[in-house]
């Protein structure tokens, strides 16, 4: 253990602390999440053995000890003349019964349609308008106030679960309106209806006391729904400056750090946010969490993981988040092992296996996959990460319409299942349907803006439907989440190119070249490097972007850089330093040693133009072309001066 | 015997044994002859709907002549048998001017009236009381009180006569009289309100030179002589127009509230009602209705004002029940259908809406709703003209409230007739200029005309009127996005941004907002961020032209803009030109040939099989 043992018993207690309170407001996930966060301090066998020795006044103390710190005490002694009434809600919501659950704090008054009491005998008049006075005179005390003075005697924590519940409503509405998957009422043009009414409350609610800047008698939760009713509204900066404060507020939330690990949108943004967080252990989970989000794979993000995982040694969530990483630096062996352990680890843990899935695709290895798959569904078939798997698993085996099946049913089940989108997006791009392709990775980037394959997917998309500026716009975005991928930057290249903005995408190449090299340099953990392309570059540069270079060149007519960017590219066949090894002849370079034929004849370098047309005929490519140019080379320079023999010697 | 008969008769009124009242009175006008009873037997035959025998028995013997209470019942019966310009006959053309008391009076009066009570001159007979007594106006004191109930009635009546005849204005100064005549002449006083026939303004003139101390205090408690004055004054108070002077508004209500246990009544509840309605406060205003109902199923005074607020919060279903109920039990109420078209306009079935709002209007032509709703549905087709037609007569009928020339302007704003708007806009201003909507309007028109700064002060105002109501801030959310659109068209592109930010903010996502965000944002010269606007609004509506547009746009912009922004590119290019250098030099050192290793072709971005897996590390 890395934490000296009183703060480690803190620890302990903040997170139980964690699970019963989310638990409370039904926070299902953030709950699940703080008691995997909890057992996994100590190992789990020590948790068994304690289990029989601990005896129920251990826990009796525990209890009491947590109690008073809820300092708040006026929020207790209301808690407490709620209970009877909060623990109702919180069956409802339990039940799935959203509405009951709001109307039990927050009754919405239902608009007279017709009179109850018509049918009734007349002898029951009176006794009816007897009774209304009661129910009006609740009512009529200036409906608004009394609306917000309720507000004020409740509890925080019924005033969260009951605006949670209005707002889980919407949602089960909102996808029950959006229908089938793509269709036409599914997107965003069909909203959760019941965000401005939740907007007021809230808003109203916290201009009360004292807005954003009045820290005191709020417990963060309220902050954390209020940021995201916002975020639904698409008012980012807001929302950002309420979560903020939720994590401030309450740093065990873990859903609020998700909330705000989906507003951050670069590297950047993660360095300007990091100031205003809460200096915690939260704090560093939620580092590592964008950090992977992000694909940053910088030694300090290890660093950080290591010391957690001294922490917290047996976290799924801290070991699944390193096999992430590695999977991000493309070392799929090292993910690939990870992800085995964890699942030996936890079998029925499906979080995150969807992106073991990806990496046993991309390997590619069936087996494995087909084992994952029949595992995770053997556990759950109706998950989302269930259904990734298998559709990645019918990818594989190019059952394309099978795939599309499945990812539409892990979307069916959960519509802001980002992965499935994107995922869903390749299959159509596959099919060749990219009206759907392009649907479905904008669905994917609106979920998380942070997911490169979208945004170059969606580029691609629009490539193939010729919109080039499109396109353009995407594979920057791509390239901007993941700028240490040369293919993204040549995309953009290629981009600006078909825009015929030759500048740029000269530059943009030029920044392939650059992070290409990079790459290949090793980045933070390259040993088990193995992808082909750092391979094929040989220690040098990528021939294909600097032939496209030089391509570029010559449509700018800069003769001069053009073959000098070929001279590169045929540079590439050897090794940068003397006695390494390069690329060898490929066809790029051939190309490029043709095109440095023709242009050194059209200089007028005759031995050159020889020498180049020889090699390719040498290495059998483009023979009748070389062979052309040598023969016309010949006969000029049996023209010019027949008897200079330091031309022909070689040529015999 | 004629005490006997008399008790009998009173018996039998008392019970609505209207035949017996009848038999025992014509018995009791054989004994007696005298003019009483054949007025009352005449007043029996009313209530009894035998109006034409009811006039028989007031014209007998002249008394129309000598009895104004005879007078007036007779004009009665004519308008029951809507024979108006007989009724007009009887009642004569003139108003008794000279009976009307005043408030200038009134205020000499009280001292006045504390001589009078101490000199203890107080009236003995026939109910004569103090007040008419202590009036100066020396006419005044010789009608005897009853009388002049009875002149303010025929006043009454002479109104009601002349709105048959479409003319208001004589209708209006008719009824003006009567409630000056006598201020309890309720009846008067409310066909003033509920047809609008002042604007906001003229109402509260026309309050404050009322007399209310003519009105007879409690004779047990003489001490609080005024109460009953101020009592009255309160209860009208909260029949006014509720777009001027709120806080006079509020202290009525609550007076009447705190001191007489009115606050549950309905009356008040739908004063209350009205005042969230017209600032927007939906969901507490229905709250209220929705009680009175509650307690009165079947209050018709505020059933519009229930029927509007269902339409506005979208309670279709409320609707349906609603209407199918009053359906049931009033098909002869204009409400009905008003309520049943309400429905139909709220599902979107206009032409079913209309044939309902002109069945409630033929039924009773002066119901405002009706015909408010009747032009809707013509405006809601887009049928300009006809929906004009309608929102006039509208106007014509209700000439106090600003709504019809205010929808006559919108109208006419959608019709592109800037300058007829303009005039029917600011005929609406000045019956009220504290409606939101209003000055809203105002500002679209002077957006249309291109005079930006003035459009965004009419924005800005309405905005803060909205406020100073404390409406809430969504519904006046498409103020606020005219605000952000006019501060965009008048240059002020910052602070258009933070007005589209609000709008976006009080949970308006609609393309249109997206859109313009985007166009500012471009204004501004943020091609990026307006990219990522513009697709926000195009996520809501692919096919959206405009933004498409933009996009392309906003898109080009992108494209001049360069990778990195040219610093880091210098050493990319200095890298690369070493590296050039090397390869000269290593070039004349001879080839060294390798063998041929397999091709590569990585980067083949315009494959699709190869880009989808590709893409997927």
């Amino acid at each position: 253990m890395a934490l000296p043992s009183e703060q480690q018993l803190e620890l302990e207690t903040q997170l139980r602390l964690a699970v019963v309170a989310c638990n409370e407001r039904c926070l299902y996930f953030a709950a699940k999440w703080a008691a995997e966060m909890l057992n996994s301090l100590t190992p789990p066998s020590d948790l068994l053995d304690d289990g029989s020795d601990t005896d129920v006044d251990d826990d009796v103390n525990m209890r009491s000890k947590v109690q008073p710190s809820n300092n708040d005490r006026k929020e207790t002694a209301r808690e407490a003349k709620e209970l009877s009434r909060f623990l109702m809600a919180k069956s409802y919501f339990d039940c799935r019964e959203y509405d009951r659950c709001a109307a039990v704090f927050l009754p919405s008054p239902i608009p007279h349609s017709a009179p109850l009491h018509s049918t009734l005998p007349p002898q029951k008049g009176p006794q009816s308008t007897k009774t209304s006075p009661s129910k009006t005179n609740s009512l009529s005390k200036a409906p608004n106030t009394q609306l917000s003075a309720s507000l004020k005697k409740m509890s925080q924590k019924s005033l969260f679960l009951s605006l949670y519940a209005r707002y889980q409503a919407g949602e089960k509405r909102k996808n029950e309106d959006s229908e089938a998957i793509l269709g036409p009422a599914d997107g965003p043009a069909t909203a959760n209806k019941e965000i401005p009414g939740i907007l007021v409350i809230l808003e109203d609610y916290f201009a009360a006391r004292g807005g954003l800047q009045d820290l005191t008698n709020s417990q963060g939760w309220l902050d954390y729904l209020y940021g995201v009713v916002l975020l639904k509204n698409k008012s980012e900066t807001l929302a950002k400056q309420w979560l903020l404060r939720s994590v401030n507020l309450n740093p065990y939330n873990w859903s609020a750090w998700l909330e705000l690990a989906s507003l951050v949108g670069s590297p950047d943004d993660l360095q300007l946010i990091s100031h205003h967080l809460p200096q915690n252990i939260m704090a560093f989970f939620f580092h590592i969490f964008c950090s992977q989000e992000l694909y940053q794979q910088g030694p300090d993000v290890f660093d950080i993981l290591n010391q957690m995982e001294s922490i917290f040694p047996h976290s799924a969530f801290l070991k699944q988040h390193k096999a992430l990483l590695h999977y991000h630096a493309r070392d799929h062996d090292v993910a690939m092992e990870m992800f085995d352990s964890l699942i030996k680890e936890h079998p029925r843990r499906l979080d995150g296996l969807e992106v073991y899935s990806n990496l046993l695709y991309v390997l590619p290895n069936r087996p494995k996959l087909a084992s994952l798959a029949s595992l995770a569904s053997s556990t759950d078939k109706f998950r989302p990460e269930t259904n990734c798997i298998l559709g990645n698993y019918y990818s594989l085996i190019s059952e394309h319409e099978k795939a599309v099946l499945h990812f539409r049913r892990a979307l069916a089940l959960d519509r802001n299942y980002q992965a499935a989108w994107t995922l869903m997006g390749h299959e159509y791009i596959e099919l060749k349907n990219t009206q759907a392709a392009i649907e479905s990775y904008r669905r994917a980037v609106d979920t998380n803006r942070k997911d490169y394959r979208a945004w170059y997917g969606l580029g691609q998309g629009y490539e193939m439907l010729e919109c080039y500026s499109y396109s353009l716009f995407y594979y920057q975005r791509a390239a901007a989440l993941c700028p240490g991928d040369p293919k993204m930057w040549a995309a953009v290249a290629h981009a600006y190119s078909k825009c015929n903005k030759i500048a740029n995408a000269i530059q943009a190449y030029k920044r392939a070249l650059v992070v290409g090299s990079q790459m290949d340099a090793g980045s933070s953990f390259g040993s088990g490097n193995n992808d082909p392309l750092s391979q094929a570059v040989g220690g040098a540069l990528d021939p294909q972007i600097l032939y496209d270079i030089a391509l570029l060149y010559e449509r700018e007519n800069n003769w001069e850089e053009a073959s000098a960017y070929m001279e590169l590219t045929l540079a590439q066949e050897e090794g940068a330093d003397e006695g390494s090894e390069g690329l060898g002849v490929t066809q790029i370079t051939s190309r490029a040693r043709l095109w440095l034929a023709r242009w050194s004849y059209s200089c007028g370098e005759w031995q050159r133009t020889m020498e180049l047309a020889n090699e390719l005929c040498q290495d059998g490519v483009e023979v009748e072309e070389a062979k052309g140019l040598v023969k016309d080379v010949r006969s000029r320079l049996a023209l010019a001066d027949v008897t200079d023999d330091s031309i022909t010697g070689p040529e015999a | 015997m004629e005490s006997f008969l008399r008790r009998w008769r009173q018996d039998a009124l008392d019970k609505h044994q209207l035949d017996s009242a009848i038999f025992i009175g014509d018995k009791l006008l054989a004994l007696t002859n005298a003019d009483e009873d054949a007025y009352i037997l005449a007043q029996t035959h009313f209530t009894a709907g035998n109006y034409t025998r009811a006039i028989s028995f007031v014209s007998r013997s002249d008394l129309l002549q000598r009895s104004a209470a005879a007078r007036y019942l007779s004009a009665h019966c004519y308008i029951k048998q809507n024979r108006h310009e007989d009724a007009l006959g009887i009642l004569g053309d003139k108003n008794p001017v000279h009976l009307i008391t005043t408030s200038d009076s009134a205020r000499r009066k009280l001292q006045h009236m504390t001589n009078g009570l101490s000199s203890k001159q107080g009236g003995k007979s026939r109910g004569l009381t103090r007040v008419d007594r202590v009036d100066r106006s020396e006419e005044r004191d010789r009608e005897d009180a009853t009388n002049l109930k009875y002149e303010a009635g025929m006043c009454y009546l002479r109104g009601l006569c002349y709105a048959k005849q479409n003319a208001f204005d004589r209708a209006k100064e008719c009824y003006k009289d009567a409630v000056r005549i006598d201020v309890q002449c309720f009846e008067a006083f409310d066909q003033l309100m509920k047809n609008s026939l002042m604007s906001p303004g003229e109402e509260w003139d026309f309050l404050d030179s009322l007399n209310f101390d003519s009105i007879p205090s409690d004779p047990d408690a003489p001490a609080n002589a005024q109460e009953g004055a101020l009592f009255t004054r309160n209860l009208y108070i909260t029949r006014l127009s509720k777009y001027a002077r709120p806080e006079d508004f509020n202290t009525a209500i609550e007076t009447l509230s705190s001191h007489y246990r009115l606050s549950e009544n309905s009356d008040i509840l739908h004063a209350k009602a009205e005042i969230l309605f017209t600032s927007s406060r939906f969901e507490a205003a229905l709250i209220l209705t929705s009680a009175i109902l509650e307690y009165d199923p079947y209050n018709f005074a505020s059933m519009p004002l229930h029927l509007a607020l269902l339409y506005q919060l979208n309670h279709t279903n409320a609707l349906f029940a609603l209407s199918h109920d009053l359906a049931d039990t009033h098909p002869g109420e204009p409400c009905t259908w008003l309520a049943v078209g309400t429905y139909y306009l709220s599902t979107n079935r206009i032409p079913e809406a209309r044939s309902y709002f002109s069945k409630a209007s033929l039924m009773d032509p002066h119901f405002g709703p009706a015909w408010i709703g009747f032009a809707h549905t013509f405006a809601a087709e887009g049928e300009g003209d006809q929906a004009i037609a309608a929102y006039s007569t509208a106007a014509r009928l209700f000439q106090g409230t600003h709504l019809p020339q205010m929808f006559l302007g919108m109208q006419e704003i959608a019709l592109d007739n800037l300058t007829i708007a303009r005039e029917y806009l600011t005929t609406a201003y000045t019956l009220s200029d504290r409606d939101p909507l209003l000055v809203n309007e105002l500002g679209v028109v002077a957006y249309k005309e291109g005079e930006y700064e003035s459009a965004v002060r009419h924005f800005m105002l309405a905005l803060r009127i909205a406020e100073e109501n404390e409406a809430p801030a969504h519904q006046y959310n498409s103020t606020r996005l005219n605000l952000a659109h006019a501060l965009r068209r008048g240059g002020q592109f910052q602070e258009a941004l933070e007005q589209f930010d609000e709008v976006i903010r009080l949970g308006m996502r609609d393309c249109g907002v997206f859109t313009s965000k985007g166009l500012v944002l471009l204004e501004l010269d943020q091609a990026f961020e307006a990219t990522v606007a513009l697709h926000e609004g195009l996520a809501i509506s692919p096919q959206d032209p405009i933004a498409s547009d933009l996009l392309a746009k906003a898109l080009s912009c992108l494209e001049e803009e360069g990778v990195l922004g040219g610093a880091d590119e210098e050493a990319v290019d200095i890298g690369l030109r070493n590296k050039l250098a090397e390869v000269k030099r290593t070039r004349d050192t001879g080839r060294r040939r390798r063998p041929r290793k397999q091709v590569y072709d990585s980067m083949d971005l315009d494959g699709g099989e190869g880009g989808a897996g590709g893409a997927r590390p």
